[in-house]
This record gives C-alpha cells, sequence and structure tokens, in this order.
C-alpha cells in the first residue's frame, strides 16, 4: 500500500493502472460566471406623483425547482431609496453587502438626510458596478431596478443591468415583466407627463395588478411578494404580501398545448 | 546628529490591510491612475525667501532644558487644537529630567537602561494637555463625552464634531492630537469593515479594542513612525438578539447547522481606553486629558461596579463631571459634546447616536447648577475653618 | 544646525509631547500671503493678496477653483497647494463619476486632512508645508474650512491665515455676527476689508494683487481676478487714494513677515 498522502483517495495503480493526470489540466481560457444558478425573476415598479411603488415576489429558483419561498428581493438602502433585483441570489447578497457597507461609511461623514445618498446617486454608483464588473468578464448576473427620490425630491426609477446598462421610464420591469407588465403599465402611465395625474393607490393597483398577471404567466413566479412606496415619508416596505382576487377562469379558454388537442 | 538615517522606512499602517471593498477601490483606481510621482515634488516658496533664521548651534545635554525650547509666535488653531501651554518653559518632571540628553530618548522604540521607551512617554504627555474626555458604561448603554476647548471664536459653533463612529454600534472618542485621532478611528473603521467581510456581522466591541491595542502597539516599534499622540476611549453596544447573517434575504434555517440557538444571554454594553503604548483595559468609567484626575475621581463616586446607573443618569453625570474637571482658570471657554449608545430597545436602538439636544442641554443645566452648588458648599467650608 | 534634538523629524516626540517639525511646517504658512474666508447663510467667499517675485513676473495663484462648487486659498508652499489641490480636483471628480454627486466639503476636508496626518507620523516623510482655506456650497448649503499643515481642520464662520493674517482675523471677529445676514455684495466687502487689514500701511489693494473667490447657493463657485474686481475695490474703499506706482515696488519686502 502506498502510505503517500498524495496517493490517499486515489484508484490504486497497481489495480487501476497509472493516474491518467491531463484529466487535471485546464487549458481552456480564464472564464467566470457564464450563468446564473438561483435566480428570481421579474421586479415591476412604477413613478406616481409623490413617489414610486416596486415590487418582486419572494421566489428565488434553482433552474424551474422553486427552491426558496422567503426570499426578500427588495432591499431598502435609506429613507430615500430602494433597490430591487432580479437575477442571480448570490450576487444579489453580494450586492447587499456591498450597499450595507456603503451605508454604513455614508453614515460616518453625515447622518443628515440632506447629505445622504439619494436614488439618483445610488443609481449611477450601481450602474458604475455592474459596467466595471461586465468590463472584467465577470458580472454579476443581475437587473437592477432603482426606486426613491433625487436630489430634487422628486420620484426617481432607474434599470442597471449585468451589463452596466441604464435605462429610464416612469414604470419599469425586468426579466419576464418586461414582456408582460411593462404594456400593463404603460396603458396607465404612458409617459413622464402623465405621472402627475397617478396617486400612490392607483399606482400600487397597478403594480399589484401586474404582480397577478406575471403570476398568472411567468412560470417562475409566486403569489407571496414584497411591495414597498418611497415618497417623501420615507420607505414603507412590506415583504410577506399574497396576491389577491385571482381568478384562473382564462386558464380554461387556453388551447394549443399541454393535454388540450383541440 | 543624524542617527536617524538608517531608519528602516516600515509602514504599519500597511501592515495587513484590510481589504477594500470594490467601492472604494473603484473610487481609489480613478485617481491612483493621476497620482503625482512624489519624485518631481519640489520645494519652492510662494515669493522670495526671508532672511533666513539665525543658526543656533545644537545645545549640549547640560543647557538643553533651558534653551530647546522655540518661540513660535501662537496660531490659534496649532497642531494642538485645545490652548495648550505650548510656550510655557517645560514642568521640571524627575523622571523626564533624567531622559533629556542620555540620547534614549530621541528615537522611538529604543529601550532605555532602565527598560523605558521615552518615546512613548512623551507621546503621553500630548494626550495629557488635551481636552478631557470620559466614557461611561451604564447598566443599559454607554455615554461618550468630550470637552472641546474653544481655541478661536471664529470657529463655527456646534459644527466641529469630534465623537466619531465605527460601525453602526461602537463610538470612539479620543483626547490629544486631533489628526491622530482620526487616524485611529480610520483605522477602526477599516477593521470593522474587514470584520464584516470575513464574518458578515458587526464587531464586537471587545475585538475592536483588541484589534486597535495591536496596531497602536505596531507604532512603538520602528523607528520610522511615532507612536499615537493619544489615549482613545472605545464604546459600544454590541448586539443583545440574534442578528441576521449580513447579505440574508430569507429567514435561514431554524435548526441545525447555521441554525438559531435559543435562550443565549449575549450582547451588553462595553467600554475600553487604548493608549499610546497600545495597553488597553475595560473600563465601568473611563477618562483621560487634562482633567482626567478630576473626572476619575468622580467616576469612582458612581459606584459603576454596582451596575445600576441607568443610560440617562449617565449622560446627567458625564455632563457634569466634564464640567467638574474643566479648568476655569486656565482655559475660559468649552463646547461639550455628547453621545450615546443604547440596548435595541432603548433611545438608539443599538446605534452610536449624538445626545438629543434637550436632553444635553437639560444635562448642562444640571451639571452648571451641580458647579454652582459645588462652590457654595467650598465657601461654606472656608467659612466653617 | 537644530535649535534642539527633537525637532530633526516628524517622528520624534519632545519631552513635553510637542512635534516640532509639525510646528515649523505651521510657520511655512505664515510666510505665504494672507488669505482669508468668509461665509454667510448664502454664500461663501475667499479673498487674497497675490504677490510677484519680482515686477516683471506674474502674480502667484492664490485662490484655485477645484470643483463647480467649490474652491479653495492657500497660504504657504504654493507647490504644495498644487498637490493637495489636484488631489482634491481628483476626488472631486471621482466623487461626481461615481455617485453623479457633488463632494460635501467636510468629506474632501477631511480627505487632504487624513493624508497630511501621514506625513507626521512617518519618517522620511514632510509634513505639507501649506495652510488652505477650503470654501463653497454642497448639500448642506455654504461651508468655510481651514486646513494646517498638521492635518488639524476646523469649520469656521471666518477665517485669515498667512502673513499678519491676526490683523484680518481681528477684523473678522469684531464683525462675527453680522456675516450670516450678509448679502452677496456685503460679504465680499467685509471679506477684502478683513485683507486690507493685513496689509502694511503703504499698501493698497489693486486689481493686480487681489484675487476674490465666490460660491453661493446656485451659484457656482468662480474666481474673479483684474478688471472683474475694480467695482467692487471701489465700493469697498470709496475714498482711498489715486494708486501709486511707487508704493508696489516697496511693497513686498514691507508685507513678509518672519
Amino acid at each position: 500500500m502506498n502510505h503517500l498522502p498524495q496517493a490517499w483517495g486515489r484508484p490504486r495503480d497497481d489495480v487501476y493502472g497509472a493516474y491518467d493526470n491531463s484529466h487535471f489540466q485546464t487549458n481552456g481560457p480564464t472564464t467566470h460566471t457564464q450563468s446564473p444558478i438561483v435566480t428570481g425573476t421579474s421586479v415591476v415598479a412604477a413613478k406616481f406623483k409623490d413617489g414610486v411603488v416596486i415590487a418582486a415576489d419572494n421566489l428565488a429558483s434553482y433552474g424551474s425547482l422553486a427552491r426558496f419561498t422567503d426570499v426578500k428581493r427588495l432591499r431598502k438602502f435609506n429613507s430615500l431609496s430602494v433597490v430591487g433585483f432580479g437575477g442571480d441570489v448570490s450576487d444579489m447578497q453580494y450586492l447587499d453587502r456591498l450597499l450595507n457597507s456603503l451605508d454604513i461609511r455614508e453614515n460616518y461623514s453625515s447622518t443628515d438626510p440632506e447629505n445622504a445618498l439619494n436614488a439618483k446617486n445610488l443609481h449611477t454608483y450601481l450602474a458604475k458596478v455592474m459596467y466595471k464588473r461586465r468590463s472584467d468578464f465577470n458580472p454579476l448576473w443581475n437587473h437592477l431596478l432603482i426606486a426613491g427620490l433625487d436630489g430634487e425630491g422628486k420620484p426617481f426609477l432607474a434599470s442597471a443591468d449585468l451589463l452596466g446598462t441604464t435605462f429610464s421610464s416612469p414604470t419599469l420591469a425586468t426579466g419576464f415583466g418586461a414582456h408582460l407588465a411593462q404594456p400593463i403599465m404603460r396603458r396607465v402611465i404612458p409617459d413622464e407627463a402623465a405621472v402627475a395625474g397617478v396617486s400612490k393607490e392607483d399606482a400600487i393597483k397597478l403594480v399589484k395588478e401586474s404582480m397577478k398577471v406575471l403570476f398568472y404567466r411567468d412560470a417562475r413566479s409566486m403569489d407571496q411578494y414584497s411591495i414597498a412606496v418611497i415618497t417623501k415619508e420615507g420607505v414603507e416596505l412590506k415583504e410577506n404580501e399574497k396576491l389577491e382576487n385571482q381568478s384562473w377562469e382564462f386558464a380554461e379558454r387556453i388551447r394549443g398545448y399541454g393535454t388540450q388537442v383541440n | 546628529m543624524f542617527a536617524n538615517c538608517s531608519r528602516q522606512l516600515i509602514n504599519p499602517a500597511l501592515a495587513d490591510a484590510p481589504s477594500r471593498r470594490s467601492a472604494r477601490r473603484l473610487e481609489r483606481l480613478i485617481w491612483e491612475m493621476c497620482e503625482i510621482d512624489p519624485k518631481r515634488i519640489h520645494v519652492e516658496w510662494e515669493a522670495a525667501l526671508p532672511a533666513p533664521r539665525p543658526e543656533q548651534t545644537a545645545p549640549n545635554s547640560t543647557s538643553l532644558a533651558a534653551s530647546t525650547h522655540p518661540t513660535p509666535t501662537p496660531h490659534p488653531t496649532c497642531l494642538l487644537p485645545e490652548a495648550v501651554e505650548l510656550h510655557s518653559p517645560p514642568p521640571r518632571h524627575p523622571a523626564i529630567m533624567t531622559s533629556i540628553g542620555t540620547g534614549y530618548d530621541l528615537s522611538n522604540s529604543v529601550f532605555s537602561p532602565d527598560g523605558r521607551n521615552f518615546q512613548v512617554e512623551y507621546a503621553v504627555k500630548a494626550v495629557e494637555n488635551g481636552g478631557t474626555a470620559v466614557g461611561i458604561r451604564c447598566k443599559d448603554g454607554v455615554v461618550l463625552a468630550l470637552e472641546k476647548l474653544i481655541t478661536s471664536k471664529l470657529l463655527k459653533p456646534g459644527a466641529n464634531k469630534r465623537i466619531a463612529s465605527v460601525d453602526r454600534n461602537i463610538g470612539v472618542v479620543s483626547s490629544g492630537l486631533l489628526p491622530d485621532g482620526r487616524h485611529f478611528v480610520s483605522r477602526a473603521r477599516d477593521e470593522a469593515a474587514n470584520w464584516r467581510s470575513l464574518y458578515k456581522g458587526p464587531i464586537p466591541t471587545s475585538a475592536l479594542a483588541n484589534r486597535m491595542g495591536s496596531y497602536v502597539q505596531l507604532y512603538t516599534l520602528y523607528s520610522s513612525v511615532r507612536p499615537f499622540g493619544v489615549t482613545a476611549i472605545v464604546g459600544g453596544w454590541d448586539s443583545e438578539a440574534e442578528l441576521p447573517v449580513d447579505g440574508q434575504v430569507g429567514s435561514g434555517p431554524k435548526v441545525g447547522s447555521g441554525g438559531k440557538s435559543e435562550g443565549d444571554k449575549k450582547g451588553g454594553p462595553f467600554l475600553y481606553m487604548i493608549e499610546p503604548s497600545g495597553l488597553y483595559w475595560g473600563y465601568y468609567g473611563a477618562a483621560t486629558g487634562k482633567g482626567r484626575q478630576i473626572a476619575k475621581s468622580e467616576l469612582e463616586k458612581l459606584n459603576l461596579t454596582e451596575g445600576s446607573l441607568s443610560l440617562e443618569e449617565g449622560v446627567k453625570a458625564a455632563a457634569r463631571i466634564i464640567y467638574i474637571a474643566h479648568d476655569d482658570n486656565k482655559d475660559k471657554e468649552f463646547e461639550l459634546e455628547m453621545t450615546w449608545i443604547s440596548s435595541l430597545s432603548g433611545p438608539t436602538k443599538g446605534r452610536h447616536e449624538p445626545v438629543p439636544k434637550e436632553l444635553q442641554e437639560e444635562a448642562e443645566k444640571l451639571a452648571k447648577k451641580a458647579l454652582e452648588g459645588d462652590d457654595d458648599d467650598e465657601e461654606d467650608e472656608k467659612m466653617e475653618e | 544646525m537644530f535649535r534642539n534634538n527633537y525637532d530633526n523629524d516628524s517622528v520624534t516626540f519632545s519631552p513635553q509631547g510637542r512635534i516640532f517639525q509639525v510646528e515649523y511646517a505651521s510657520e511655512a504658512v505664515k510666510q505665504g500671503s494672507v488669505v482669508v474666508g468668509v461665509v454667510s447663510k448664502t454664500h461663501a467667499v475667499l479673498a487674497a493678496i497675490k504677490r510677484n517675485a519680482e515686477e516683471l513676473s506674474s502674480y502667484q495663484k492664490k485662490i484655485i477653483p477645484i470643483d463647480s462648487h467649490y474652491g479653495v486659498a492657500l497660504a504657504g508652499l504654493a507647490s504644495d497647494g498644487r498637490v493637495l489641490s489636484n488631489f482634491m480636483k481628483q476626488q472631486s471628480l471621482a466623487s461626481r463619476l461615481t455617485y453623479d454627486r457633488a463632494i460635501p466639503l467636510s468629506e474632501i476636508t477631511l480627505r487632504i486632512a487624513d493624508r497630511a496626518q501621514t506625513n507626521t507620523q512617518q519618517y522620511g516623510k514632510r509634513p505639507y508645508g501649506v495652510g488652505l482655506l477650503i470654501a463653497g456650497v454642497d448639500a448642506k448649503g455654504p461651508h468655510l474650512f481651514e486646513f494646517q499643515p498638521s492635518g488639524v481642520t476646523h469649520e469656521m464662520i471666518a477665517c485669515g491665515i498667512g502673513a499678519r493674517s491676526q490683523m484680518a482675523r481681528t477684523y473678522l471677529e469684531r464683525h462675527l455676527d453680522d456675516f450670516e445676514s450678509c448679502g452677496r455684495e456685503e460679504l465680499i466687502k467685509h471679506a477684502l476689508r478683513a485683507l486690507k487689514e493685513s496689509l502694511s500701511q503703504d499698501k493698497e489693494l489693486t486689481v493686480d494683487n487681489t484675487s476674490v473667490g465666490v460660491g453661493g447657493i446656485g451659484e457656482n463657485f468662480a474666481l474673479f481676478e483684474g478688471q472683474d474686481i475694480a467695482e467692487w475695490l471701489d465700493a469697498t474703499f470709496e475714498n482711498r487714494e489715486a494708486q501709486d506706482d511707487d508704493d508696489e515696488e516697496e511693497g513686498d519686502a514691507m508685507e513678509t513677515d518672519s
């Protein structure tokens, strides 16, 4: 028996022949994340006259498996801003720790709300982080929505994705929501000018309706969700909401796949 | 004369520097690219130089005590912000007198034949001239207080805060050289951030005191640096509740590995004081700076070992102690700065914050009243004599 | 060669706990020509005396705009001031780039102060030989900070540093209560009068030797020199005598104090 530690746990040469070390060779290019692992689906958000509403469900999927059902994907940064995360959950956790350390540092220089980083500052920063990582070929596999108030206290909503792309609009949705929720929300808030006519209640109703449609049609979604409203009064975050007034009647009318034949 | 020429350039600030977060790195990267080559820095005066100072020969050891003290015109905000007696002749302290001229006190990290590091002792001298700083460990929190001597009327009142936060639950107040105090705080913050990146939670106050003690001690080891000219009081509240791990997004496991343990008693108020030597102790009540002797004797009267003093009483006691320790004859005016950290159920919810204005005003009013009372007592006693 | 054994470097404490090298560096500030700063509720003003090495040379820069919201005035080693102001420019730009935010003045002041502190605790480095007044406006309104070679910084209502600056400070202390409610023009006048106090008797503030920097809420920090300040000078010193050219030539020697 070979007592050298190198041989421990290896197939014995005398029985299986010499070990083929070529298996250990790595000749390929250095690679980083090629795909997300545990993922969160859509985040939806809409501006209204005094602030922003943002929502995301509490599911983290592992492929098609509904792996974790109490994952909170809206993170409050301070009294002026909330970040919603779509995409890889571990990258979201990394970003959450990054924002936590940023917040601690910010409080060192001043605890006054006037000097606090607002949602616009936060978006600029996060977009820089995302772009830096994609330029390192090591992206953070997320699509972020940053909701809150800007330097003038006006509603602010913008997105940053894994490539560092930024986009802003009175309504925004990531992932599946970009296809399914955006058209619904745009019908109510077509442009920036329309925001002034939207009340908080309207916006909440609109976002909840979008979450419901997403639950109907997105197979990686769930009916438990978080919703946050950011206004001058601060952040009102609820993390255990349940979709109400569901009606699956429409499912009966779906034809063309599954067990139906006609 | 240039005994120091062979000094190795060792920089403890770089020793085991905590890894930075990429946020900071990003920002730093941007300006590092533009950093100036130090070799290109050359000295040039704004305009023609005035006549050089008359040269003086190096005094020998016997004449040193009398001739070593140049008298630059006092600037109200010199290195020591407090009105230090920078320009008075040195005190004839016997211990100091033996050190001067022996040569053992000219370089850091050098032992004298009787086993002392004089440079560290001199650093303590810088602390002894600073405004009084006090820390009190109460049953449900910690109070930090500082006497800030007003060196100029032109200072913006209430703007120059000096008690700093480390993470969210720890406060640092220091006495001595102001910039050294900031260096201390900046390292403490790095240590706290480093702890978080490793353990995904806030640093316990005891661990911070330990790390800072080690850091300060490093500055007594090399001739290429000088010791810290500050004594720092570190007060913190370690959470008594189970905290979520940083980045935690769900509820986490309820049992088993990584699960919750019920009924453990943990957290509470902590107070440490770190000296220029790197020495530190835990305290019930700590004081440093000019008025430390008076402050210490006042702290002893509070019977802090009983652990019954409430946080609010602590605030009032701290204010009173600063007022009592303040030397009216030497320093005219001062500003009182106070911060506190309460339990999670208390007024600051476990965070280090300034004492609210109303409470501080009340505490100061009581302190002034107590002072007047004291004066009366003294007069009474004299009368009796 | 040295006054005593404790003033060779900035890593040696004297038996009284002083660091002479740092104190000497503070002396360098007093060699520079005077600069003053004042703040009101809405504005921050810097004013400075510029020197020229000789008649035909240009005047030394005293006020440097750093970012659109603030600038600095320096007294002492100009090259050290340039190193620090370059650093401040980089930091300010980085803040705009990463956060889209004008850097808070307290923050930038602390950053140079921490840099200066390192120079006082390590062998082989020397303290900076320059004092700065940092003035401008951030999210919390107008501010004025004083920076010293030791790494000490203070937020001030008004301040003067440099040669004979005690006279300016005396003026500022006398009018301390007036500044807060001052309008823009009135504040500039105060700054110029304080500056004038520090000048030797035979010297005058002229469009050539005076710099003014103004920042305010809703107003970018701007540097004013030459004819741009003529009106302010006229308005501030209404009954001054006509400019005498002979005065200026002797002026420089008179002004240096040591």
